[in-house]
């Protein structure tokens, strides 16, 4: 996709709601930041104000719901994986970074999610094999036994960053998630704010950063529970530019 | 809050699962009487000792296998189903008592 921002906005400034082939699950709650696209296409929060980067450093919270993600199943994924130049993480919840700056999540002994990079937003996840779940091909573009799961339409995905992220996270969730306990590429499948979800702790251009992924349904809800989390330690919502500058 | 310490997660919070019942043998499919599979559907173990159970971690779908005592409640020992021995399908109620 190579439509620039500014081609997307009508005379009064409002984001076309068609200009994005898909929009995030809490939209509304972004609506009055600047959009971008993700390389897929997918519309994704750019800038809220001036202060998006004090509050990013501190307790920021980004929707990266359009940025593209992806999941394969079964023992022919490392193959896949190894194809596509992407690290193996060593066990179960365990994460790894790629050199374009994507994350490879190891959920299981046979299951990885893959997040698409902030910088590139998603390019180099968009050519790997069978994520269109339109096409009935798409089990025959994978090794043998390695299925593709189609997480970016099941799942939202949130980021709480700065450096209270572990206070924040001790409001909501009862597992342990502070640097000592929940090293860089730890990964607790647990439940937060009452719904289950996936925390995986990442660092962003230096910034530390917990990506949270969770049902499409309950991401609305979950981003009004961690923007009150926030609260208390001047945080905020925060567009993708604040952390990727 | 109870704990239970899931085989791939760690010790997590008791209100994350959802338990399975007991891991039986299933009937023979091809020439099981209605009885039987009566006696799996309908009825269980109502006695003291160690049961082998199965549970569900919710946030990460997985399935395992508890043993825990039912008069103390105490989890004794959580492991994955390929861990399961070679006998656990068959004659279980013999096997811990």
């Amino acid at each position: 996709m190579t439509q620039s921002t500014e081609s997307l906005q009508p005379d009064n400034g409002q984001f076309w709601a068609e200009a994005a082939l898909s929009r995030s699950a809490c939209y509304r709650r972004t609506a009055v930041a600047q959009p971008m696209l993700a390389a897929g296409g997918q519309q994704l929060p750019e800038r809220f104000d001036p202060q998006d980067v004090e509050r990013a450093k501190k307790a920021g919270v980004l929707d990266l719901s359009g940025l593209l993600r992806a999941g394969y199943r079964g023992a022919g994924t490392p193959e896949l994986l190894g194809n596509a130049g992407l690290p193996i993480p060593a066990r179960p919840n365990l994460a790894a970074a790629g050199a374009d700056g994507d994350w490879v999540l190891r959920l299981s002994n046979t299951e990885y999610w893959l997040l698409g990079s902030l910088t590139n937003r998603g390019e180099t996840l968009a050519k790997l094999p069978g994520l269109d779940a339109c096409d009935s091909g798409c089990l025959d573009a994978t090794p043998d036994a390695c299925y593709p799961l189609f997480c970016m339409d099941s799942h939202g995905w949130l980021m709480l960053t700065g450096e209270h992220v572990s206070d924040v996270m001790a409001k909501l969730c009862g597992v342990d998630l502070r640097e000592e306990a929940f090293p860089l590429g730890s990964i607790a499948q647990t439940s937060l704010a009452r719904i289950n979800g996936i925390i995986v702790h990442q660092e962003i251009n230096g910034l530390t950063a917990y990506s949270i992924l969770c049902d499409n349904a309950s991401t609305d809800y979950l981003w009004t529970a961690l923007i009150d989390a926030v609260q208390e330690f001047d945080g905020g919502p925060v567009g993708l530019a604040s952390v990727v500058g | 809050m109870k704990i239970m310490p899931c085989p791939l997660n760690g010790p997590r919070n008791i209100s994350e699962f959802t338990f399975g019942g007991e891991v039986t043998p299933l009937p023979d499919v091809a020439s099981a009487p209605d009885s039987e599979w009566a006696e799996h559907t309908f009825y269980s173990y109502n006695g003291t000792g160690v049961a082998r159970e199965w549970w569900y971690h919710v946030p990460s779908g997985y399935w395992f296998v508890a043993e825990r005592h039912r008069v103390t409640d105490e989890i004794l020992r959580t492991y994955d189903p390929s861990e399961l021995p070679a006998d656990a399908l068959n004659n279980q109620q013999e096997a811990f008592q």
